[in-house]
């Protein structure tokens, strides 16, 4: 790490670099905010074979995306080598991109059965929380990816950015799948 | 790891979504009840109240944004009722002081009720709905409601004590369960078990004619029992 001063340099000078992913980003979130509002819930989508219902699909699935966001977050102190004794293992980069793809691409299907089969939820807290943050997550995300793409952003930026993605991420499985497990017990 | 690596992620991520989408519209029945899959096991939390706020009510309504049309913080009374809806559409919840709990379920043009708070109170009732408002009476009491298919909202007397509620609409396994019928030991039983979206259960076993506190039904079976006997409840609506 440099010194502190060069640092707050560096970051006035390059976060505008943001700019842009930040704007797509928010696009992505207004969009699937305003589809889950407009958009009639039709309570049916797609589902998944091997579970008793599109409710369990969503809850594991989910759960298997916030297993992986660990993974996110492990392999990511590990890269940043925060976690000293183990040093950084030159597949650690793999992992973080693999373990992220593969959780973005579980939280899809999730997404798109909310959007189209129940839509945007206002009637109790949970259910705000959950539609708000579900919304800013894709936002969110798309803000990373874009930002992955930039050379010279700030050093905190990506941080950042990964730090919120798993943020959102855990609140989203918290007012979901914790939600149902503690409400209806763990079932498949 | 090239460029445009994260990019692809997030194309990828977005042709899967589109095309869910698209598998999904391609699944959804003209009517929603002949969906292969139950309409009821498809909203992801049971406590979920549908926005209150969403002015598509025709079910087929083709599902691209009419943005120019949305006005999405619009007030709830704005919406107008389901009424088309195929199926029975089951709100409960308790009453605004906690004390009882309510299950409407309307099906078209009519509805039914159970008022129960669980100790001796207990009331059944049934009735007309049309154009968002219902009112149904029964042998002990009466309850007369606005409804939106996400919400339910109004008061009812039982055995001369009024509540007033607002309920959410749920789906399975939440919702009314009941039973009646003559036991094995010639009692003649009608029990009313309300299940709400915390797990929590308000019932009522009315054995010849003396209102009695319930055991909890297994909603999985609806199976509970009664003055010794494993009997089946239903689940309305």
């Amino acid at each position: 790490m440099s010194d502190q001063t060069t640092q707050v340099i560096e970051a006035e000078r390059r976060a505008p670099l943001l700019l842009v992913p930040f704007l797509i980003g928010a696009a992505v979130a207004v969009v699937l905010g305003v589809y889950a509002n407009v958009h009639a819930p039709t309570g049916i989508a797609v589902n998944v074979a091997g579970f008793s219902g599109p409710l369990e699909v969503k809850v594991w699935m989910t759960s298997a995306a916030l297993l992986l966001a660990l993974v996110q977050l492990g392999s990511a102190l590990v890269m940043y080598g925060k976690i000293g004794w183990l040093g950084t293992p030159s597949w650690t980069g793999a992992v973080h991109r693999w373990s992220g793809r593969v959780a973005f691409l579980l939280a899809i299907p999730v997404a798109v059965h909310c959007l189209y089969a129940i839509g945007f939820q206002t009637a109790t807290p949970r259910t705000l929380v959950h539609s708000i943050v579900g919304t800013l997550f894709f936002g969110a995300f798309t803000v990373k990816m874009l930002g992955l793409r930039r050379d010279g952003l700030p050093g905190w930026a990506l941080p950042v950015l990964g730090g919120v993605v798993f943020t959102l991420l855990v609140a989203l499985w918290w007012t979901s799948s914790l939600w149902f497990f503690t409400t209806f017990g763990v079932r498949f | 790891m090239s460029r445009n690596s994260p990019l692809v992620t997030l194309l990828a991520g977005g042709a899967l979504g589109v095309g869910l989408l698209v598998a999904s519209m391609a699944a959804t029945p003209e009517e929603p009840a002949a969906g292969d899959e139950p309409a009821a096991d498809a909203t992801e939390s049971p406590a979920t109240e549908p926005a209150e706020d969403l002015e598509a009510t025709e079910p087929n309504e083709p599902p691209d944004e009419d943005v120019d049309e949305a006005e999405p913080d619009d007030s709830p009374e704005a919406t107008e009722p389901p009424a088309d809806a195929p199926e029975p559409v089951t709100y409960v919840g308790y009453v605004d002081d906690g004390t009882a709990s309510v299950a409407v379920i309307v099906d078209g043009d009519e509805a039914i009720a159970y008022v129960c708070d669980g100790v001796s109170r207990e009331a059944w009732l049934s009735g007309a709905a049309a154009d968002g408002e219902l009112e149904l009476t029964g042998d002990q009491g009466s309850l007369s409601a606005t409804y939106d298919g996400f919400v339910a909202e109004g008061e009812t007397t039982v055995d001369g004590q009024t509540w007033t509620f607002s309920i959410a609409q749920v789906d399975p396994p939440e919702g009314l369960y009941r039973f009646a019928d003559t036991i094995a030991g010639g009692a003649d039983v009608v029990g009313g078990w309300i299940v709400l979206p915390n797990g929590d259960q308000v019932g009522l076993v009315n054995v010849d004619g003396e209102s009695q506190p319930a055991d909890q039904i297994d909603v999985e079976t609806g199976q509970v029992t009664v003055e010794g006997e494993v009997v089946t409840a239903e689940r309305q609506g």
